[in-house]
């Protein structure tokens, strides 16, 4: 650890404007993805809680409600990975 | 660098260094080509192991053993995926969907196995592989069922209005044709790479904590974590195979038949 | 893993150290895009999918839907059997009650003609009996009355006689042996009436 601390140090001194650039956009990755996983976690809370109230008032249903429930799911899912993903190149690249 | 948290960057943690074949070459055979290759030895030999009894057992025997696995699979892709968003035409795709599903998941599951660490599909390629057959693949069955109208099929869904087609069709173009293959392979790797980059996450902090002599209390609950999210992320393989291959069934059966 | 996460943590150390002093020297590094996919990787995967796909086709799903087919028939014509063998035993069933039903009948029926033949028979021996027993008792009353009669005028005569003789031996003198005769007879009645 002693030795990245100087490392740290040596390269401080040096920061370009792309640097920190980079910084300042790995410091909005993270709230990039909160905000990602706002609307897709209320979405899908919402979609199984209808799921399972129908699936309780229709037993017999509940092989087709549970595959259509999956469906939905996989679709609201798709705009919080996609911020994940968002999250990943403002992070990391 | 928290308290002494050092992360590894992220190509640390899914580049892998090529086993034979040169750096950046078209065939630089790495660990996720290793695993692929294991999805496909795998489920040969289960397959193979599962079907080697070529007649049907004596009435009082039910399926057993690796047999009984791969029915129960088998039976599951084609009850519980195609017959349900399909219907029984579309029993005919049963071997394009269980390719899918067997592929996905042993490529998947290599996440939690030891000495491996690494699901296959949290690198990009896996993923738009499949996503493109599986984009090729709905496009040739609604030409082979519709002719070249499936194109305009699909874009143009029945009963719309004609002063709302200018605005309906760019819609149905870019969802049919660019974001169902583009959210298929991104789904499937951004679950895997997060399942990925978690366990990482966690298995770095017990590392630290291990080493840290007043934070050692913490390393239990940490190591907790790491054993819970190991058994998530078996759901999470599983989930995921599942619902790429449902997805993949649905598209095939809208492109059989137009919309109404 | 825990020795290769290590391996990993201690690499990320060095290699981010690295990175920072190179940069810091001014060396350009190409970063590698950890989104994209690489072409190795597609090319092996889409090789090995596509054997899987292959296999599967032509090897590998046949073997299993084939004998997965093959019970699902089995089971169906087992069924079928089943149901077929039902009706049939409830056919035998409704026959077999039929026939007990039509023997049943024939029993009452026969039970019946038996019980009123023996009625039948039972009621002209009796009435034979009876006319026996009539005559019997005919001929008895007859005889009876006869002996009745007889030992009357039997008793009527020699009651007569005494009587007569009786008086004859008071009054000292015969008296009309036929009038009193016809006072005892009168009299014999009237006792005999009473």
């Amino acid at each position: 650890m002693s030795i990245l601390a100087q490392a740290t140090t040596a390269a401080e001194a040096a920061l370009t404007a792309a640097d920190q650039k980079s910084i300042s956009a790995a410091g909005y990755a993270g709230l990039a993805y909160g905000l990602a996983t706002l609307g897709p976690g209320i979405g899908i809370g919402y979609l199984v809680g209808q799921s399972v109230q129908a699936m309780a008032r229709q037993p017999e249903a509940a092989g087709m409600v549970r595959t259509t429930m999956f469906l939905g799911i996989a679709f609201t899912e798709a705009l919080a990975l996609i911020g994940f993903v968002v999250f990943i190149l403002l992070k990391f690249v | 660098m928290i308290f002494g948290l050092e992360f590894p960057p992220i190509e640390n943690l899914v580049e892998w260094p090529n086993l034979f074949g040169p750096t950046d070459s078209w065939y630089g055979f790495n660990k996720i080509a290793l695993i692929n290759l294991v999805a496909l030895v795998a489920t040969t030999v289960l397959f193979l192991v599962a079907g080697r009894q070529k007649t049907l057992e004596p009435a009082t025997n039910a399926p057993k053993g690796s047999r009984n696995l791969v029915e129960s699979a088998v039976g599951f892709i084609r009850d519980g995926i195609i017959v349900e968003t399909i219907g029984p035409d579309g029993l005919r795709y049963l071997p394009f969907l269980a390719s899918l599903f067997f592929f996905i998941l042993i490529t998947n599951i290599f996440e939690v196995i030891p000495f491996f660490h690494m699901p296959g599909n949290a690198r990009m390629a896996g993923p738009a592989v499949l996503a493109l057959l599986t984009w090729v693949y709905f496009i040739a069955v609604g030409i082979k069922h519709q002719g070249l109208k499936y194109f305009w099929n699909s874009v143009a869904p029945a009963g719309v209005p004609k002063a709302l087609l200018p605005l309906v069709v760019p819609i149905e173009l870019l969802s049919t044709f660019i974001v169902r293959p583009f959210s298929l392979a991104v789904r499937l790797f951004a679950n895997m790479l997060a399942g990925h980059i978690l366990l990482v996450t966690f298995t770095v902090l017990c590392i630290t904590l291990w080493g840290a002599s007043l934070l050692l209390a913490v390393l239990p609950f940490s190591f907790l974590m790491l054993v819970g999210l190991t058994g998530f992320e078996i759901m999470v393989a599983f989930l995921q195979a599942y619902i790429f291959t449902i997805l993949a069934s649905v598209y095939i059966g809208s492109s059989m038949h137009a919309e109404h | 893993m825990l020795a290769s996460i290590l391996v990993l943590a201690t690499e990320a150390a060095t290699t981010t150290a690295d990175n920072l002093l190179g940069q810091a020297a001014g060396e350009a590094k190409t970063v590698k895009n950890p989104i994209l996919p690489t072409v190795n990787e597609m090319f092996w995967a889409a090789i090995f999918f596509i054997a899987l796909w292959a296999l599967m086709k032509f090897v590998l799903l046949p073997r299993i839907t084939k004998v997965m087919d093959g019970r699902t028939d089995k089971v169906r014509d087992d069924l079928a059997a089943a149901e077929a063998a039902e009706t049939e035993r409830v056919a035998k069933l409704e026959q077999y009650e039929a026939g007990l039903a039509g023997a049943r009948v024939e029993a009452v029926a026969i039970l019946e003609a038996s019980r009123a033949e023996g009625d039948a028979e039972r009621r002209t021996q009796i009435a034979a009996a009876e006319a026996e027993v009539a005559a019997a008792r005919a001929e008895a009353a007859a005889e009876i009355a006869d002996a009745k009669a007889r030992a009357r005028s039997e008793l009527t005569g020699s009651i007569t006689d005494i009587a007569v003789g009786a008086a004859e031996a008071v009054i000292q003198k015969p008296l009309d042996r036929a009038a009193q005769g016809r006072i005892v007879e009168d009299y014999v009645n009237a006792a005999g009436q009473n």
